[in-house]
């Protein structure tokens, strides 16, 4: 007898092993998939937006309107102008998405540009300047160095500072293998997240089920004629 | 070695695509029970959270979603769980992607939140809030004025926690759960407006750029990917699906490597036959 | 009217910044209620950008149904599974309601996790076929990767205890050099381009030449 979790999880079963098919070739399981999440990501996220709208303009637009309260009542401002954002696909009236992604863009930036400046710039420089008492921290603060000096472009710039950029370069092609092997981790992590959901009774079964289906289609298509397979 | 290569040269894709998924599956149905070593970024979270005395707060950002699940959430879980055991610490919890509801309530009900501890007392549960880096700024200025509902649609005023908790004077620490930027959201925000004591559980793409954060103190600690999670399940002595999966890690590995060394194995050797 | 709104844009671009900056700076209450204020209006706004990506998905493939375009029964399958998941999430008022979950843990769950995943096999096959140190840059990447990756896993530490630690070495030097030298490129990269957008020199974020 098939339950609603042992059906979700032949469903996802059958998904997985469609969307791992594009390894043997492109094929129409695996688009089913890829339009499947399409579909139900832009779904959740049309959920997403509705709920949020209801509670952080709705709800604030009900309760000014209820007790008076102007700042209440200014948020119909922000819903016209979310609503003005999806004038964006017509040509007459485009211009009316402007203000909206300006006062995005505004608020974006000038948060980033507070935040970053004390992260990103201050922050990083104090670390590099850590007490020169040790060869590591000396090593380090060379390494900065080197490696900023291969971003400035300018040729007497870098003509004036000789070898150093080169030595930069060098340092950044550590760093470099440091996302090289990072991202091969992270990568392998999803795959053995998918594969630990496959490796469950009765989900398993459908992996020979899968190879077998591919092996016949291989089968298939070396018997097929080289004009017959093109279409 | 030259048939291995002419093989190799001809259907490599398969081969190693199969090779890949044997080194991956074997150790995942016969697990060799490698040990795995704790480092100083996962200690420095651990030892934070140990530090936590009643009445702090944890914010716990989060950003999972189904295509990071398997790095991110077992990192979560080991968190939430820690936090929960620590008596009188409360713990506010909030979404920065579409889907970071949907795991939450799933990690609540995992670790039985809602039976050991009270909601509204001691955790909250504020759901999504879209807008990005404004959402952040937002609920590190003023919550209430962000938000009047929680998750559940309930009020902020009637939940007891939230009557202490105003803005992010009023955190403890944050501990952002991501592959994506809100990371540098929350330290642009919290820890350079508020000096707010921050830390990430991050998938290992994202973990070399919040390293350099960490060697210049600016985040007390860095969970990393799978390794972090198996590293947190084993100082908290709670067994999870993050241990199980690093056998499987140490064989695929080890296969990148071959394949690498491989691959200027035969660069080399046709520089030979060259000459 | 376009022309109104174009300059409308271009005062929000400046004065919203201002406000913002100068509070971090001023702390006055009445700046910091307005730019408290214009922070949560941008969420609002940010809220209603999530549903654009379901219109212009409706607009085309809509388009491509009504016209029986190549593929077109594709089309048909995404907007049924869209308007499931819409249908699904708002009846039931909660998208960790029982009947979301289910659907939600059979089609996103799934899906999304193996399309990510699947780069662990096209990098194995391109470290194979492209990881070629055919340069001195090259190879300090390869042998850096390398002993990164047995630090990274378990097997490195029993294979021997020292290739961990020179993994440790590489990665804490790379870690505060080549990082940190991105991270400060970033942030002056980004505060460069940001005041270039508010000073309105940077035309292209609100359609150019538009």
């Amino acid at each position: 007898m098939i339950d609603a979790a042992m059906l979700s999880l032949l469903i996802s079963t059958t998904l997985i092993l469609a969307v791992y098919s594009i390894l043997y070739r492109e094929n129409p399981a695996f688009r089913i998939g890829e339009h499947l999440m399409v579909g139900a990501t832009v779904g959740h996220a049309v959920v997403l937006a509705v709920f949020q709208i209801r509670d952080l303009a709705w709800r604030k637009l009900q309760s000014g309107i209820a007790t008076g309260n102007i700042a209440g009542i200014a948020y119909v401002i922000p819903m016209f102008l979310g609503v003005f954002l999806y004038f964006q696909f017509t040509s007459k009236f485009r211009f009316l998405a402007r203000v909206s992604i300006a006062l995005m863009l505004a608020v974006g930036l000038s948060l980033s540009i507070r935040g970053l400046i004390f992260v990103n710039v201050i922050g990083q420089i104090q670390g590099a300047l850590a007490p020169l008492t040790t060869l590591p921290n000396i090593a380090y603060l060379i390494g900065v160095v080197c490696a900023l000096l291969y971003f400035v472009y300018e040729r007497r710039a870098s003509e004036a500072t000789g070898p150093l950029p080169k030595i930069g370069r060098y340092v950044l092609m550590l760093t470099m293998g440091a996302y090289f092997a990072n991202t091969i981790m992270g990568r392998l992590s999803i795959v053995i997240g998918t594969l630990t959901s496959l490796f469950v009774v009765p989900a398993w079964y459908l992996i020979p089920v899968a190879f077998l289906v591919i092996c016949a289609d291989a089968l298939i298509r070396r018997k097929t004629p080289k004009s017959a397979k093109a279409g | 070695m030259m048939i291995f290569r002419e093989l190799l040269s001809r259907n490599y894709k398969q081969i190693i695509y199969l090779a890949l998924f044997l080194a991956l599956a074997i150790p995942l149905v016969n697990p060799i029970g490698l040990p795995v070593p704790v480092q100083k970024t996962t200690m420095g979270v651990y030892n934070k959270i140990e530090s936590l005395k009643p009445g702090d707060v944890a914010v716990v950002g989060s950003n999972i979603g189904a295509a990071i699940y398997a790095e991110v959430y077992p990192q979560y879980i080991a968190i939430l769980e820690h936090l929960f055991r620590k008596e009188g610490v409360k713990v506010l919890l909030v979404g920065h992607g579409t889907e970071a509801p949907i795991w939450a309530e799933k990690a609540l009900n995992e670790i039985n939140a809602y039976g050991r501890k009270t909601y509204g007392a001691d955790f909250v549960h504020l759901g999504y809030i879209a807008g990005e880096e404004a959402a952040v700024a937002g609920l590190c200025r003023d919550i209430h004025a962000l938000l009047k509902v929680d998750y559940k649609g309930r009020p902020l005023t009637d939940l007891p926690m939230m009557k202490n908790i105003k803005s992010a004077k009023d955190f403890t620490i944050v501990m952002d759960f991501t592959a994506s930027a809100d990371s540098q959201y929350w330290l642009n925000q919290a820890y350079a407006t508020y000096g707010t004591a921050v830390g990430f559980g991050l998938t290992a793409i994202k973990v070399p750029d919040a390293y350099a954060y960490y060697t210049a103190g600016q985040i007390f600690g860095i969970l990393e990917s799978l390794s972090g999670a198996a590293q947190y399940e084993v100082l908290i002595r709670r067994p999870g699906m993050a241990a199980q999966g690093m056998d499987a890690q140490s064989l695929a590995h080890l296969l990148y490597i071959a394949l690498m060394v491989l691959c200027n194995a035969f660069v080399v050797m046709e520089r030979r036959v060259k000459k | 009217m376009a022309g109104v709104w174009r300059k409308i844009a271009s005062v929000v671009l400046l004065v919203a910044p201002a406000i913002i900056l100068f509070d971090f700076a001023l702390k006055n209450p009445t700046l910091q209620s307005v730019a408290t204020d214009l922070n949560n209006w941008a969420v609002v706004v940010g809220a209603f950008a999530l549903g654009i990506g379901a219109y212009s998905l409706v607009l085309r493939h809509g388009r491509m149904i009504s016209k029986r375009r190549p593929e077109w029964p594709y089309s048909i399958m995404l907007l049924l599974t869209m308007f499931t998941f819409i249908v699904t999430g708002l009846v039931t008022g909660s998208i960790t309601s029982p009947q979301y979950n289910w659907i939600y843990t059979a089609i996103v769950m799934p899906v999304s996790s193996t399309l990510y995943g699947m780069n662990a096999f096209f990098i194995a096959s391109a470290s194979y076929r492209a990881f070629k140190a055919k340069s001195w840059e090259a190879l300090v990447l390869l042998v850096a990767a390398i002993f990164l990756m047995l630090k990274n896993a378990p097997i490195g530490g029993v294979i021997s205890p020292v290739l961990p630690q020179i993994g440790g070495i590489i990665w804490d030097f790379a870690g505060a050099t080549g990082m940190r030298a991105l991270l400060i490129g970033i942030g002056i990269g980004t505060l460069a381009l940001g005041l270039r957008v508010i000073i309105g020199q940077e035309k292209t974020p609100l359609g150019g030449a538009e």
